[in-house]
C-alpha cells in the first residue's frame, strides 16, 4: 500500500510573503512583455557600451610601439591567447612615490597591499631607434603633459607584472599562441599600441621581427 | 477549480482506498467519482510527464548549442573580420531574443519560448567573451561574468520555468568566487583619500534575492535548492574577502545553524525546508567533526596563531559583526513565525530561541569557539584547545539527538535516520580516539556489532512507529 503521508496537496508559499514584495511580483507578472523586451535591449545595451568604452583608443588614439620581453618562466601558455609583458609592467629600481615596495610575498598581511589597485601613470618617450618607445618616468599622479599610459598596480604579481595596462593578453586562433610565445621569449615581437590622450591603452596588434 | 497534480503512485493509492471505502460503504461510488476529479486524470498525469521530460531534453540541447557557439567564440576564428564577428553575435543574440519573444506572446508557446530564451541568454554570454577578444581585454574579467548575470536576471523573473534560474545561479556563483578569491581589494574614495575596502561581491544578495522570492511565489522548492547553497557559498566566501581563513570552520558552522534555524521557521512538512535543512546539516554536521581533534585546534594555532600580523582587536571586531548579523537572521525568523500572542521583538527572539533551543545553541556555541580561538591562539594552549574539544563534542551529540527528536515529532524518516547515523559516527570517532590502542581487533569487533546492533534496533523500531501511526 503506498504511503499515505506522501500525499501532499499543493499548498501556497509556506512563508507568507510580505504585501509589498507580492505586489511588485504581481507587477512583474502583469508587465512581462515590456520586461522581457527592455531585458532584451539591456543585453544589447552593455555590448554596445563595451565596445565603445574599449574601442575608444582605436578611433582617437596614437599609435605606438613597445617591444615585448620574455615574462617569468613561471607563469604558463593557456592555450587561446598569448601572456604579454612589457618593460613598463615592471617597478622601477627606485620604487614609485606612493606605491609602498612589497615586504614579505608569504606574509597574510603587507603594507604593499595597501597600495592595490591604485592607479599609476606611466610616461613614454621614443627609444633611441626611433621605432620603439619606453617608460620614462612613473607617478600616481596623472602628468600634465607628454604621452603616458595609466595602469594599475597589484602587489600579489610582484614577480610577474606588478603593473598592468589591459594590453597584457593577445587572443589568436586556436594553435597559434606557441609560435608567438617562441617569438615573445626570443625578444623578436613588439606590440602596436593605441594610446587615448587620457592613457587608456589598447592592443592593435603585434609585429614579428 | 484546476486538478490538483498528483503523482502516478499517489493516484492509485487514491483509487484503492475510494474503491476500499465504498466497499465499505463509508462513500458512495458518485462521492468516490467526485473526490477522483478533484484530481488530475492518469491521462494528464501522463502528458504532464512527457511534456516535462521534453523540456528537460530541449533545455539539454540548448545548453550544449550555448556552449558549441562559446567555443566557437573561444576558437577565435582568424579569417573571420572583426567586424564580422561582432555583428554575427549581435545578429544571433537579437533574432534568438525575437524568436523567442515571438513563441511566447504571439504562437503561445510558453515553454518554447522559454527553451530559445535561455538560448539567447547562453549567446547573450558569448557575445560579451567575443567583444572581450575581439578588444584582448584582460583586466578584472569577473565583470563580464557579472553582465551576463545583469543580462539574465530580468529573463528569470519573468519566465515560468527554473531553467534561467540554474543560469543565473551558476553566473553567480561563478562571478563571486572568482571576484572574492582573485581581487581582494576595492579601492573606495572617501574624503580623506583613497582607502581600500575588502571586495566581498555584494551585489550578489540582491540579485539572488528575487530569485529566492519568484521561488515561494511559484511555489518551486526546486528553485530554493538552487539558492540557498548559492547564498551560502557567498557568506562562506566573505571569510576570504575579510582575510578570516583561519576563522572559516567557525563561520562555516554559524551558517549552518542558522540555516537550520531558517528551516524551522518553515510549517511543519513544507517542502521548501527541506533545502535549507538540508544544507544546514551538511555545514554544521560536517564542521563539528574536526573541531572535536585536538590535533586540528593546534594545526589552526601553529598556522595562525601568534605569527600572524593580525591584532586581537580586529577578530574581535569581526566576530562582534558576525554576531550582529546572526542576531538579525534570527531576529527576521522571530517576525516571520511567531505565534500570534507574541508582539515585541525581544519577546519573539525568546519564544524562537525557546522553540528552537538547538540550532541557535549550535550558532551561539560556534561564536563562542571562536572567541575562545581568538582569546587563546597567542597562548598556544592545549588546556585551551581541550575545552573548545569538549564544546564541540556536545555539538555533535546534541545536533545528533535534535535530528532523532525532529524525525519523531514530524514523522520524517530522513532526519531521524542521519540522527541515528551522526550519532552513531560521534561513537565510532570517540572510540578510535580513546580506546582503539587498547581494544585492538575485539574491541573493534564489538565496536561494529554494537553499531549494527543499534542500527537494526532502529530500522524495527521506525517500521513497527509507522505501521501503528498507519494502520
Amino acid at each position: 500500500m503506498s504511503d499515505v503521508s506522501s500525499i501532499r496537496a499543493p499548498e501556497p508559499a509556506p512563508m507568507g510573503l510580505h504585501p509589498r514584495v507580492n505586489r511588485l511580483a504581481d507587477f512583474v507578472k502583469s508587465h512581462q512583455q515590456p520586461i522581457l523586451f527592455a531585458g532584451v535591449c539591456l543585453q544589447a545595451i552593455v555590448l554596445i557600451a563595451m565596445i565603445a568604452i574599449h574601442a575608444a583608443p582605436y578611433l582617437v588614439g596614437e599609435r605606438i610601439i613597445l617591444k615585448v620581453v620574455p615574462i617569468d618562466p613561471r607563469d604558463f601558455f593557456r592555450g587561446d591567447y598569448v601572456i604579454l609583458g612589457y618593460e613598463a609592467n615592471r617597478l622601477p629600481a627606485g620604487g614609485i612615490p606612493g606605491i609602498a615596495p612589497p615586504r614579505f610575498w608569504w606574509s597574510r598581511r603587507d603594507r604593499s597591499q595597501e597600495s592595490n589597485d591604485k592607479t599609476v601613470y606611466v610616461t613614454v618617450e621614443p627609444d633611441a631607434d626611433g621605432r620603439h618607445w619606453h617608460a620614462k618616468d612613473y607617478s600616481t599622479e596623472m602628468p600634465s603633459t607628454g604621452k603616458y599610459l595609466r595602469g594599475k598596480y597589484s602587489s600579489s604579481n610582484v614577480f610577474g607584472a606588478p603593473i598592468t595596462y589591459g594590453i597584457e593578453a593577445y587572443y589568436v586562433q586556436e594553435g597559434e599562441g606557441q609560435r608567438l610565445e617562441q617569438r615573445r621569449n626570443s625578444q623578436h615581437l613588439s606590440a602596436e599600441i593605441a594610446v587615448a590622450p587620457w592613457g587608456q591603452a589598447k592592443l592593435v596588434r603585434l609585429i614579428e621581427e | 477549480m484546476e486538478p490538483r497534480e498528483l503523482s502516478d503512485k499517489q493516484r492509485k493509492w487514491l483509487e484503492a482506498e475510494l474503491a476500499d471505502w465504498n466497499r465499505q460503504e463509508l462513500i458512495s461510488a458518485d462521492q468516490a467519482t467526485r473526490i477522483l476529479g478533484l484530481y488530475e486524470s492518469a491521462e494528464a498525469v501522463g502528458v504532464r510527464k512527457q511534456s516535462k521530460f521534453t523540456f528537460a531534453i530541449m533545455s539539454l540541447a540548448a545548453t550544449l548549442v550555448g556552449f558549441a557557439v562559446l567555443l566557437l567564440v573561444g576558437y577565435n576564428w582568424d579569417a573571420l573580420p572583426r567586424a564580422a564577428k561582432l555583428f554575427a553575435i549581435f545578429g544571433t543574440i537579437l533574432g534568438t531574443h525575437a524568436g523567442a519573444l515571438y513563441l511566447r506572446f504571439v504562437r503561445g508557446a510558453p515553454r518554447a519560448g522559454e527553451i530559445v530564451a535561455f538560448l539567447g541568454c547562453l549567446f547573450y554570454g558569448a557575445g560579451i567573451w567575443l567583444v572581450a577578444q575581439v578588444f584582448h581585454l584582460d583586466s578584472h574579467y569577473p565583470d563580464g561574468m557579472w553582465w551576463w548575470a545583469v543580462g539574465v536576471l530580468p529573463f528569470a523573473l519573468c519566465l515560468d520555468t527554473v531553467l534561467l534560474h540554474c543560469l543565473l545561479v551558476a553566473l553567480l556563483g561563478t562571478w563571486a568566487g572568482m571576484e572574492i578569491i582573485g581581487f581582494s581589494n576595492l579601492p573606495v574614495r572617501l574624503f580623506w583619500g583613497w582607502w581600500n575596502f575588502p571586495n566581498g561581491a555584494y551585489s550578489l544578495p540582491l540579485m539572488a534575492l528575487p530569485g529566492l522570492i519568484w521561488a515561494y511565489r511559484k511555489n518551486s522548492p526546486f528553485t530554493a535548492w538552487l539558492y540557498v547553497p548559492l547564498l551560502g557559498w557567498w557568506i562562506v566566501l566573505q571569510a576570504f574577502a575579510w582575510d578570516m581563513e583561519w576563522q572559516m570552520v567557525y563561520i562555516v558552522g554559524m551558517v549552518g545553524a542558522l540555516f537550520l534555524v531558517i528551516a524551522e521557521v518553515h510549517r511543519v512538512g513544507s517542502p521548501f525546508a527541506v533545502a535549507y535543512r538540508f544544507w544546514g546539516t551538511a555545514l554544521v554536521a560536517g564542521t563539528l567533526i574536526p573541531l572535536t581533534y585536538t590535533d586540528f585546534h593546534r594545526e589552526l594555532y601553529r598556522w595562525y596563531g601568534p605569527a600572524v600580523d593580525s591584532s586581537m582587536f580586529g577578530d574581535l571586531a569581526q566576530l562582534a559583526a558576525l554576531v550582529i548579523l546572526a542576531a538579525a537572521v534570527l531576529a527576521a525568523c522571530a517576525y516571520l513565525r511567531s505565534s500570534g500572542a507574541v508582539s515585541s521583538i525581544p519577546a519573539r527572539l525568546v519564544e524562537l530561541a525557546r522553540r528552537q533551543w538547538v540550532p541557535v545553541s549550535l550558532a551561539i556555541g560556534m561564536a563562542g569557539m571562536l572567541l575562545g580561538s581568538i582569546i587563546t591562539r597567542g597562548l598556544d594552549s592545549d588546556g585551551a584547545a581541550v575545552w573548545l574539544v569538549i564544546l564541540a563534542n556536545v555539538g555533535m551529540v546534541g545536533l545528533a539527538l535534535w535530528l532523532m527528536r525532529v524525525g519523531l515529532a514530524d514523522d520524517r524518516g530522513r532526519p531521524f535516520i542521519f540522527g541515528v547515523l551522526y550519532f552513531l559516527l560521534w561513537a565510532i570517532l570517540r572510540y578510535i580516539d580513546l580506546f582503539a590502542g587498547m581494544g585492538g581487533m575485539l574491541g573493534a569487533a564489538l565496536m561494529f556489532f554494537l553499531v549494527g546492533a543499534a542500527l537494526f534496533g532502529v530500522g524495527i523500531f521506525w517500521r513497527k512507529r509507522k505501521a501503528v501511526r498507519h494502520v
